[in-house]
């Protein structure tokens, strides 16, 4: 596994293969539409576990004033993730709570959000967000690589043609939030605070 | 049913088995019945239990990989699915396991490490359990927040068969070794049980075959069969008591049946004597009568010389001697045998009695021209004796000797004193008496040969007296005789005191009449020839003698006569001697007149009746002119 293999844009043959692997876990339904597009495969891969990461963070008590607040997700550089994400959260609820996903452009349209995805193209405003965010209850998630040095705390990546995730713990807990260790055990790599 | 009936009937039942046997037999099928009965419900219920805690443990197990596995199945990560499938390598019953999409992809799978190709499901099947021999399944979906994400697929050995195998070879086991307890403890038991009841049978058997009911059981416990003994006993003993008893009665009937068949046989020969005795008694008192009446005629006849005259007087005189002795010794019989015999015991010299026995005796001695020896102890002997008894007794026993020893004989009478006895020996040399007659000699109307019997005198009762007499005396008689042909010896036994004041106040000899002064003499008889003859005796004495025969003239001769002496009859007509005695006794002239009963009656009853009525002395008939004469000699003070 290197770093290049990682950033550069995989063959279609690659992609393709991928989404064979994606199609194993039966997490949405099958399109056979998307069949031909690995990198739309990729992407609504990275919408449901976008969609799924809700349930495995714990946001502190003032994120949520009330039961039914939703929950909000901000996609900043990857429109077409952020419809994904809205067809894939169409409908759907975390612990009771409804989803609702907007996109943006300003650091300003991020400000009660509870998740941000980061998207390649607006990488480079990574971190400004970051310090934007600093002592926020906000998740943030990038796919580029080594974004979790620049305050990312969710990283897509793929490995084996697998949609796979690193885990910048120490910064999500700088954060006040708090990761299930179901999903760390099934993170790529946890990167852990340094007592 | 009729299995257990027959069970019932043949086994339990059967006398054929002993007790033991039946009681181990109850203790093994108890024992039996019981393991098996806890053995199948214990190995059902652990069955049972294994198959639950199975069950729940596989559906646990598949939910701890389900929901471990969530995450990996949401994110993708069949390699962490795959490292938490291959934590079950702890468990080695769990031989695969496989987790499913839920889509129905196998996701991960995991194989024990010694088991090779294993075959997985196609597809997942929905939730439980499937049991498939020796092989449980289990299908357990994994839902993550209200969503199917996948199923958990377990495959586990189920080892209900090697279990249901274990547990039937240890409960085996424990039964085998039950029993064997169970064994011993029936081993143990008769100990406690039937050993009791063996004793008990034992003794039975042993009292059945030896008739002893002495026998006992030992009791050694305390329960019911101690119980028993007790009563077993008890039973034994009352048996015992009841055998005994019989045979004590059939004993006592024996010899009460023995004792009447004596009895009858002794009355019947005591019955056969009598008659014989009264063929004697007639034979006998004939016999002087016709000496008498020879002797009579004689009397009659005039011109008998004067010798003639005198031989028939002697021969008359002899006869009626004898025929007195018969009398008296009939009635001393008849006194004895009714108890009526009195004795009047004074202090006697022996020499006396033997002197007067002897010279009674001489007539028939001399006749026999037998030699008789008299030998006395040297220093005079006294007795407490009746005087007259005495002398009767050693003239029987002289008599005897005479008659029964053949002419020219030897008799010999000794007296010696031995220790405080007197005893007296009279033998003689004539036919002795046979062993046989020994015992019996003594018993009345015994005599040792008839036909000899004939030859000689004699009623047969002589010896009897002997002994009757010797023994109211406090002696006793025994005869001795080596047999038939060597003569006999007859030995007195009487105990003898010697007191001087006793021999100081010895009466001189009776019989000197000479001596008598003459008196007046009043008998009072309704016996006409007893009292004429004796008046007649008494006038020969010089006596001057009014004789009346009934109570009325007796007190108008005594009034008239005024006698010294008053000789009467109880029995008078008219007026009874009781009351005669009280009229003369009042009377003025017989005031001082010596009253003499004479009676048939010498009961001490008499005597002091005789004496209430006034009389001084009391005879008793036959009465002796001697005793007249000593009384007139001597009469006692008024």
């Amino acid at each position: 596994m290197t770093q290049a293999g990682i950033t550069t844009r995989r063959s279609s043959v690659a992609r393709a293969l991928a989404v064979l692997g994606l199609a194993w876990l039966g997490a949405w339904p099958w399109d056979g539409s998307a069949q031909d597009d690995a990198a739309a495969l990729e992407r609504r891969v990275k919408a449901a576990y976008i969609f799924k990461f809700a349930s495995f963070v714990e946001w502190p008590e003032p994120a949520f004033p009330q039961p039914s607040t939703a929950v909000s997700i901000a996609v900043i550089g990857d429109d077409e993730l952020a419809a994904e994400l809205s067809s894939v959260t169409a409908g759907r609820a975390v612990e009771g709570r409804p989803l609702t996903i907007r996109k943006t452009r300003s650091l300003e349209g991020v400000a009660d959000a509870h998740m941000v995805f980061v998207g390649r193209a607006e990488i480079a405003r990574l971190p400004q967000l970051a310090k934007f965010a600093r002592a926020k209850p906000v998740l943030i998630l990038t796919d580029a690589p080594n974004a979790l040095a620049q305050g990312s705390m969710i990283n897509f990546m793929l490995v084996e043609q697998r949609v796979k995730f690193e885990i910048h713990l120490e910064e999500a807990e700088r954060h006040g939030l708090k990761l299930s260790s179901r999903l760390l055990a099934v993170a790529q790599s946890v990167r852990r605070g340094s007592p | 049913m009729p299995g257990l009936q027959i069970l019932r009937n043949s086994w339990l039942r059967g006398a054929r088995y002993s007790v033991r046997k039946k009681l181990m037999w109850v203790v093994m099928t108890t024992t039996l019945v019981a393991l098996l009965i806890a053995s199948g419900a214990m190995v059902i219920y652990e069955l049972r239990t294994y198959h639950e805690a199975r069950v729940s443990d596989l559906v646990s197990q598949a939910d701890l990989i389900g929901r471990s596995s969530a995450a990996a199945l949401m994110f993708d990560d069949p390699k962490t699915a795959q490292a938490n499938l291959a934590l079950l390598k702890v468990a080695p019953r769990i031989s695969a396991a496989a987790i499913y999409t839920a889509k129905g992809a196998r996701f991960a799978s995991y194989v024990r490490a010694d088991l090779a190709d294993v075959k997985f499901p196609d597809l997942p099947q929905a939730d439980g359990y499937h049991v498939e021999g020796d092989q449980i399944t289990v299908f357990q979906q994994i839902v993550d927040h209200n969503e199917v994400v996948g199923t958990v697929y377990l495959r586990a050995r189920y080892e209900l068969i090697d279990r249901l195998f274990s547990y039937v070879t240890i409960l085996g086991a424990v039964m085998a070794l039950s029993l064997f307890g169970a064994m011993l403890i029936t081993a143990w038991l008769p100990e406690l049980v039937s050993r009791p009841i063996l004793e008990i049978t034992e003794v039975a058997r042993q009292v059945m075959a030896r008739r002893d009911f002495s026998l006992r059981v030992r009791r050694t416990t305390v329960d019911e069969i101690g119980y028993l003994v007790d009563a077993f006993n008890d039973m034994l003993a009352e048996i015992g008591r009841r055998a005994q008893a019989l045979e004590e009665s059939n004993r006592a009937l024996q010899q009460e049946m023995a004792e009447r068949r004596g009895a009858e046989k002794a009355l019947l020969a005591a019955d056969q004597r009598k008659d014989e005795f009264l063929a004697t008694l007639a034979h006998e008192l004939r016999n002087p009568l016709a000496p008498l009446r020879t002797a009579l005629e004689l009397l009659q006849t005039s011109g008998t010389d004067a010798n003639t005259l005198q031989s028939a007087r002697e021969v008359m005189e002899r006869q009626l001697r004898r025929l007195v002795r018969l009398v008296n010794d009939l009635l001393d019989i008849s006194r004895i045998t009714t108890g009526k015999m009195t004795l009047k015991k004074e202090p006697i010299q022996l020499g006396d009695v033997v002197k007067s026995a002897v010279e009674a005796a001489r007539p028939l001695i001399e006749t026999r021209e037998h030699r008789l020896d008299v030998v006395l102890p040297p220093a005079p002997v006294t007795l407490f004796a009746d005087f007259t008894r005495l002398a009767q007794v050693f003239l029987n026993l002289l008599n005897n000797a005479a008659k029964f020893t053949d002419n020219c004989g030897a008799i010999k009478l000794t007296a010696e004193v031995k220790g405080g006895d007197l005893v007296v020996t009279v033998a003689d040399t004539g036919i002795g008496i046979s062993a046989k007659m020994l015992p019996v000699i003594f018993d009345m109307f015994a005599q040792a040969d008839r036909s000899l019997e004939r030859a000689q005198a004699g009623l047969g009762v002589g010896l009897t007296l002997v002994k009757h007499l010797t023994e109211l005396h406090g002696g006793t008689v025994v005869a001795r005789s080596d047999g038939v042909g060597r003569g006999s010896q007859f030995i007195v036994r009487l105990p003898v005191i010697v007191r001087p004041e006793d021999r100081a106040a010895a009466p001189a000899v009776p019989g000197a009449a000479s001596a008598v002064p003459a008196r007046r003499i009043l008998m009072a008889d309704d016996n006409e020839d007893f009292v004429d003859s004796l008046a007649m005796l008494l006038r020969a004495g010089g006596h001057e003698v009014m004789v009346v025969h009934d109570g009325l003239a007796a007190v108008a001769a005594a009034a008239e006569f005024k006698p010294d002496f008053a000789f009467l009859d109880i029995g008078l007509p008219k007026m009874n001697g009781y009351e005669l005695a009280r009229c003369l006794r009042g009377a003025p002239a017989t005031a001082h007149t010596v009253l003499v009963a004479v009676t048939g009656w010498g009961q001490q009853e008499d005597i002091r009746r005789a004496r209430e009525a006034g009389f001084a002395i009391h005879l008793t008939k036959p009465v002796e002119v001697d005793a007249i004469a000593q009384i007139l000699q001597n009469p006692p003070p008024a």
